[in-house]
C-alpha cells in the first residue's frame, strides 16, 4: 500500500550564473512499511529531493503526496551532522519535535525516556551533545525522528560521517526500530553495500539534472548476512554499473 | 522571510558591511575559549608574575630615585592613599555612582541591541534595510555625540546613561548579528521540519544559538560603556570615577589620579572575572560545542 507518492519532480535553482537544474521529472513511491533507499553521485539532488519531500525547498514542479488519513506529524528528518542542538540535553533533544508540536512536558519527556532506554542511552538523558561520541549523537537523531511518530522517516546520509564499525552497529539498530515500528523510510546514501543491505528497493539516480535512473528490487531474506554476500555483490555490481557514469560525469573524467 | 539553508553558508558576497565588526569581535574573542584548560589556568599565573615584577622594578625604581616619585610614586604610598578611609570612600562613592550609569546604559543599550542583532542575522531582508545606518553610525566615537546629547537632555544624568546606551547598542547589536548569521543552517531546517512557528524558531533556536555571541557582546559593550561613562565624567559630571581622575590632574593629586586609574582597572577586570564565572554556569556547553558553524567531529 504507497504512502509516499512523488510525481514528477523538479527542481531548479537560479543563480547569478544562470539557473542550475537539480531535478527533473522524479517520480516514485514509498510503501507504507517499505525501507527505500536513493544512491547517486555526489551532486545529482539526493539532499535536495530529500528537502523537497520534507517541504524544506520549494519544488519547481511536480508534487509529493503522503497517501492515507493520519494525525501524526508527515516527515522526521535525520541529518548527517546530527544535527543536534548544543544547548540541549539529550533528553530535551529527542523531546524536542513532540515539544514544537505542543505535547505536555511529563508526557514528551517520558515518551523520550523510554525510547532512550530502547536504544540503551537511558542513562545519558542529562549529558550534553559535546558529551557524547560521534555514533551516540548520531543514535540520539535517529532516537529524535523515531519518537515524534511520524509518517515517513527521512535520512540523509546518516551514517557518512562514522567509522565503518560504528556505522554497521547503527545500521543494525536503525534495522531494529524500523522492524518494530514499521514505518516508511526513505534512506539516502552513496554507499551502495549499505542501501543493499537496509532497503526494500534501491532507487538509483542519474547525475545532475537527477532523475530516477532505475529501481533495482533487494529480495534477499532478512536479516542480511554473511549468508548473502554473494548476492550482496551480484546487486553491488549491477548498482554500481549504473552509477559509473553518473560518478565519472561529476568527476569530468570521461 | 528568514533567509533558510546552505545558501545562509555560501551566498554571502555581499559582506563588506557593519556586521564584519561583529564577526571580526566574535572571532577574536571565541578563538581562546576552546584552548585547553590547563592553558587557561597557567596564563594567570604568568601575568601576576610579570605584574608583581613590574610593581617591583617601579617601587624600587622610585624608592632608590631612578625615577621621578613626584610623577610614578611608589605603588605601596599609591596602595596606602587608596585605603586610608576618607580616600577609600571618596573612590569607593565614585565607583558606585559610575557603575550605575554604566549598568543603566548597558540595560537601555544591551536589551534592543541583542534582539536586533538576532533579526538582523536571522533575516536577510531586514539585514539589508538596516545595515547601511548601522555601518554609517558605528564608525561614529560615541562620546562625540556627548555635547548633542547634553543639548537635547541636559547636563543631568539622562545624557549620559544615554551616550553609554549608545555606545553599548553597537557592539551587541553587531556580535548578536554575526552569531544569528553562523548558525548552523542545520538546526533552522531542524525547526521547519518540525513546524515550529516563527516565535518557536526564534525562542528555541536564534535565541540559545546566539547566546555565546550575546555573552562576548556584554563584556564588548561593558568595556566600551565603562570608558564613554569615565569619558563623560570627565566632560560633563560632579560624581564619578571620571570626576575622580579630572579633579586629581586639575588639583595634581598625582597617587589621587594613579588610585582612581587602579579602581576602574579592577572595575573591568572584576566584571569580566565574575561574568566568565556566571557564564561557565549558565552556559556550561558553550566552550565545548562548536554550535556556531557546523559540527564536524
Amino acid at each position: 500500500m504507497t504512502r509516499l507518492l512523488a510525481r514528477g519532480i523538479s527542481k531548479t535553482y537560479s543563480s547569478a550564473r544562470g539557473d542550475v537544474e537539480a531535478l527533473r521529472g522524479v517520480t516514485f513511491e514509498v510503501g507504507r512499511h517499505e525501507f527505500v533507499s536513493i544512491v547517486g553521485a555526489s551532486g545529482c539532488g539526493k539532499t535536495t529531493l530529500l528537502k523537497v519531500i520534507a517541504g524544506l525547498v520549494e519544488a519547481s514542479g511536480g508534487q509529493v503526496e503522503l497517501l492515507g488519513r493520519s494525525t501524526r506529524q508527515p516527515y522526521a528528518l535525520v541529518f548527517q551532522d546530527h544535527g543536534l542542538l548544543p544547548w540541549r540535553s539529550v533528553l530535551e533533544n529527542v523531546a524536542f519535535g513532540l515539544e514544537l508540536r505542543g505535547v505536555a512536558r511529563d508526557t514528551r519527556e517520558r515518551r523520550a525516556h523510554e525510547f532512550l532506554d530502547r536504544i540503551g542511552l537511558g542513562q545519558f538523558v542529562r549529558h550534553f551533545p559535546h558529551e557524547l561520541s560521534a555514533g551516540m549523537r548520531q543514535r540520539v537523531g535517529i532516537a529524535r525522528a523515531f519518537v515524534t511518530d511520524c509518517d515517513v522517516l527521512l535520512l540523509d546520509e546518516p551514517f557518512g560521517a562514522l567509522d565503518a564499525q560504528t556505522k554497521l552497529i547503527l545500521q543494525e539498530e536503525l534495522l531494529r526500530l524500523w522492524r518494530d515500528d514499521r514505518r516508511a523510510i526513505v534512506h539516502v546514501t552513496h554507499d551502495i553495500e549499505e542501501a543493499i543491505l537496509l532497503s526494500d528497493r534501491v532507487l538509483v539516480m542519474s547525475a545532475r539534472p537527477g532523475s530516477i535512473e532505475e529501481e533495482v528490487p533487494i529480495r534477499l531474506p532478512r536479516p542480511r548476512e554473511v549468508a548473502s554476500v554473494h548476492e550482496v555483490w551480484e546487486l553491488r555490481c549491477h548498482i554500481w554499473g549504473l552509477l559509473e557514469r553518473a560518478v565519472k560525469d561529476t568527476l569530468w573524467m570521461h | 522571510m528568514p533567509h533558510l539553508g546552505p545558501a545562509r553558508a555560501s551566498g554571502e558576497g555581499h559582506t563588506v558591511d557593519a556586521l564584519t565588526y561583529g564577526e571580526a569581535a566574535l572571532a577574536a574573542t571565541s578563538r581562546p575559549a576552546v584552548r585547553g584548560a590547563r592553558r587557561r589556568h597557567r596564563v594567570p599565573c604568568i601575568s601576576l608574575g610579570v605584574l608583581g615584577a613590574a610593581l617591583t622594578i617601579w617601587q624600587l625604581g622610585s624608592r632608590l630615585g631612578l625615577i621621578s616619585a613626584l610623577f610614578f610614586p611608589a605603588p605601596t604610598d599609591i596602595l596606602r592613599f587608596m585605603f586610608t578611609g576618607a580616600s577609600f570612600a571618596y573612590l569607593a562613592d565614585g565607583a558606585k555612582t559610575t557603575l550605575g550609569r554604566v549598568f543603566a546604559g548597558l540595560l537601555i543599550g544591551m536589551v534592543p541591541a541583542a534582539v536586533l542583532g538576532m533579526l538582523i542575522g536571522w533575516s536577510d531582508r531586514l539585514r539589508r534595510a538596516v545595515d547601511p545606518f548601522l555601518a554609517a553610525l558605528h564608525p561614529i566615537p560615541k562620546i562625540a555625540l556627548l555635547p548633542l546629547l547634553i543639548v537635547l537632555f541636559g547636563l543631568g544624568e539622562a545624557s549620559k546613561i544615554i551616550a553609554i546606551s549608545i555606545g553599548a547598542f553597537f557592539p551587541m547589536a553587531l556580535t548578536a548579528a554575526a552569531g544569528a548569521r553562523r548558525i548552523n543552517p542545520t538546526f533552522l531546517e531542524l525547526a521547519q521540519n518540525y513546524g515550529a512557528t516563527r516565535w518557536q524558531t526564534f525562542t528555541k533556536i536564534i535565541l540559545p544559538a546566539t547566546m555565546p555571541s550575546i555573552v562576548v557582546g556584554v563584556r564588548l559593550s561593558f568595556n566600551v560603556a565603562l570608558l564613554i561613562a569615565i569619558s563623560a565624567e570627565i566632560a560633563a559630571a560632579r560624581s564619578g570615577l571620571g570626576t575622580i581622575l579630572w579633579f586629581a590632574w586639575e588639583t595634581f593629586r598625582i597617587e589621587q589620579l594613579y588610585a582612581g586609574l587602579i579602581t576602574v582597572s579592577v572595575i573591568g577586570v572584576g566584571f569580566n572575572s565574575l561574568w566568565s564565572a556566571l557564564v561557565a554556569r549558565l552556559l556550561p556547553w558553550q566552550d565545548e560545542a562548536p554550535q556556531l558553524g557546523h559540527d564536524t567531529r
